[in-house]
């Protein structure tokens, strides 16, 4: 894995939790397999290294059944959009209140580099050596119609707006997805640092930019080549959380509830 | 009704998923429908992968959780069976088998999954199997189960068929244990207070996968002070710190192993062995697994009417399969017929497998539809006039 120290997003995921989290053992750390799926055991939080695209569905049913728990899920491109793209799509629609990040590289770094869901189109890899022939997925454009309530797409080369999104998605309540491009500097050798550093721009820095609009966001997250629109594209929080929706939580977190309910009393069969 | 959600609530059942599939899609209804009166969380979920992802899930934060399905959907869990086994978090699955392969018939019965139960995800990994042997054992079963699953914090596999989770059938409301013993194994959660005085700055010096003699190491839940872990599906250390890619350790690597399969010793000692029911000494003894429980017994007594005198062994659990116990009780045995609806004898091949024990005959029934108690009678008779070591009922009646 000589890519993997390369991920610098998993210390900005540290330090965003820092600031977020009231203490360490109520956030919980659940990646899936790559790369970027190692995280949890560098950070200090409860962790889960769980299977290859399945970190969502295995998060989902931990927060249900402790939703004080903080949850943090981190995986790469190849586990949420390829191999995991049937719940990353629906745990948008349930708006479970959970932070995904994704390490955004554009190929399979974990097994030396084949093209993944977000390679361009042309891209040399060992797995289509004479050029992907197949559009890449649009993560943004995608969240936006799954209907996440928090979007947003970071870049490990500005560290410090990184930080800060990370934050914003952990304070959400309901689904946060941050796509983080997070440069392959071993196996992908188009979409480097000093391919990216010129063409992102800052959605933070355009004051007119208004991320309440859905429009707006779906408009911006188009865009690519020429301008990359990088922070936050869209948020709503008048939509309810999974947890907060479900009547059999109204009397706290499953967890600490009486384990037996049952009595025996008139048999209703 | 099914008797599996009755069941899986005095079990303390807290998160129940499922993806529709006939014909087990009745415990998704029963359980759906009474979820808030009973306290339980009860999803419906994409797809039976994301099913039992999201319960192992559920179960890492410390409840109990349960999902049932069909061979379809159960194959599609197998992945994420052998990630319960390696980072130690119990689950409990049940396959109310259809007739396979493939989509089948899907609102017809059979018992064919045997194999892939036993199969299931790659790799070595304590497992328990058990089928239960009519509607009322489905009640008694399931908390049984959950007991064995947390205590040995490896996953609880339930394999019954549409026969059972779709048949019809009285049961007294006394024959019914409301309240059967919980027991939840080693397990660290805030409320029994286990970790409440570790210290939480140097995490208490705790290890997730603690090599034991057992096999099972206690288990924290997140939430927890002073018990930070991570735990991995990778192959691990102690303390959860993954070994399986550059810091791959051999010694490390066959201590994990043989700490996880240590457990199955233990699961061993916890389940009984299977005992022969019927008069000692009979001309034929009838042996079956599951759901055949109700029709063998019929037979038995047709045939005793009949100047046939008749004894039966009925599997319940078939792993742990207690070879050598029934090997024991085989040794008596004058004729043994293995009864099962199945095509290639799915149990005779296990049995033969683990005890290399070859019986006299077989009776077999692939057609969709449950044995009728003459059909084994009939088979029996011919067998023991010795006309035929395989018999396979016609089914006469369309239904």
């Amino acid at each position: 894995m000589p890519g993997l120290r390369r991920f610098r997003s998993a210390g900005r995921a540290a330090k965003g939790l820092g600031g977020a989290a009231d203490s360490d053992h109520n956030v919980v750390t659940i990646s899936g397999i790559g790369c970027s799926s190692n995280l949890p055991g560098y950070i200090n939080t409860y962790g889960m290294h769980t299977l290859h695209g399945r970190a969502l569905a295995v998060a989902t049913g931990l927060k249900l059944a402790n939703h004080e728990l903080t949850v943090v899920v981190t995986g790469g491109d190849g586990d949420g959009f390829g191999i995991g793209g049937n719940h990353f799509v629906h745990s948008m629609r349930r708006n479970v209140d959970l932070l995904y990040i994704v390490m955004d590289n554009q190929i399979y770094g974990l097994t030396t580099g084949q093209t993944s869901p977000t390679s361009r189109v042309g891209m040399k890899t060992k797995s289509m050596p004479f050029g992907n022939i197949e559009a890449p997925v649009n993560p943004i454009s995608l969240a936006l119609a799954a209907g996440a309530t928090f979007i947003a797409r970071g870049f490990s080369g500005e560290q410090k707006h990184l930080t800060e999104l990370i934050k914003q998605g952990i304070e959400h309540k309901g689904f946060s997805f941050l796509d983080v491009f997070s440069p392959c500097v071993t196996y992908n050798h188009d979409n480097t640092y000093q391919w990216f550093r010129p063409r992102v721009k800052k959605l933070e820095d355009d004051s007119a930019y208004d991320a309440g609009d859905w429009t707006a966001a779906m408009e911006k997250s188009l865009l690519w080549d020429e301008e990359i629109p990088i922070g936050k594209f869209f948020e709503r929080t008048d939509v309810s959380t999974l947890h907060g929706a479900e009547p059999v939580l109204n009397e706290g977190p499953l967890v600490h509830r009486e384990l037996r309910v049952l009595r025996r009393g008139p048999v209703v069969l | 009704m099914s008797r599996w959600p009755w069941e899986a609530r005095a079990a303390g059942v807290k998160f129940y998923c499922a993806y529709p599939m006939s014909p087990s899609t009745g415990v998704l209804h029963w359980m759906a429908a009474h979820a808030r009166k009973a306290g339980i969380m009860v999803r419906q979920v994409e797809d039976e992968i994301g099913v039992i992802n999201m319960a192992i899930g559920a179960a890492q934060a410390g409840v109990r959780a349960m999902c049932a399905t069909s061979g379809g959907g159960f194959a599609l869990m197998s992945e994420g069976l052998g990630m319960s086994a390696m980072i130690e978090t119990p689950v409990v699955v049940i396959n109310c088998q259809r007739a396979g392969p493939s989509t089948g018939v899907p609102t017809k019965t059979e018992q064919g999954d045997l194999w892939q139960m036993l199969g299931a995800a790659f790799g070595d990994y304590p497992r328990i199997i058990a089928a239960p042997l009519d509607v009322g054992d489905c009640f008694k079963l399931i908390p049984e189960l959950f007991n064995l699953a947390d205590r040995f914090q490896c996953p609880g596999l339930v394999l019954c068929d549409l026969l059972l989770s779709e048949g019809r059938l009285s049961v007294h409301p006394n024959d019914l244990g409301f309240s059967p013993p919980i027991d939840r194994g080693e397990l660290i959660t805030a409320a029994n207070g286990n970790g409440a005085h570790s210290a939480a700055s140097t995490n208490g010096g705790y290890k997730r996968y603690k090599i034991t003699d057992s096999g099972v190491s206690p288990r924290a839940v997140p939430g927890v002070p002073g018990h930070i872990h991570t735990v991995a599906t990778d192959e691990h250390q102690e303390d959860g710190v993954l070994i399986s890619d550059e810091f791959t350790n051999p010694v490390k690597r066959r201590a994990m192993m043989e700490k996880r399969m240590r457990k199955v010793a233990g699961i061993e000692a916890a389940v009984p062995p299977p005992s022969l029911s019927g008069p000692p000494n009979a001309d034929v003894t009838l042996i079956g697994w599951g759901s055949t429980k109700g029709v063998v017994e019929e037979a038995c007594e047709l045939l005793s009417e009949q100047g046939i005198s008749a004894n039966q062994l009925q599997i319940r659990w078939l792993v742990p399969l207690h070879g050598e116990a029934i090997l024991e009780i085989l040794r008596g045995s004058r004729h043994t017929i293995i009864v099962e609806n199945n095509y290639s004898g799915q149990f005779a091949r296990y049995l033969r497998s683990e005890t290399s024990f070859v019986p006299s005959g077989h009776i077999r029934k692939y057609d969709g539809e449950p044995f009728m108690p003459h059909h084994i009678v009939d088979a029996v008779k011919e067998q023991l006039a010795g006309s035929t070591k395989l018999s396979v009922p016609m089914h006469e009646i369309m239904v």
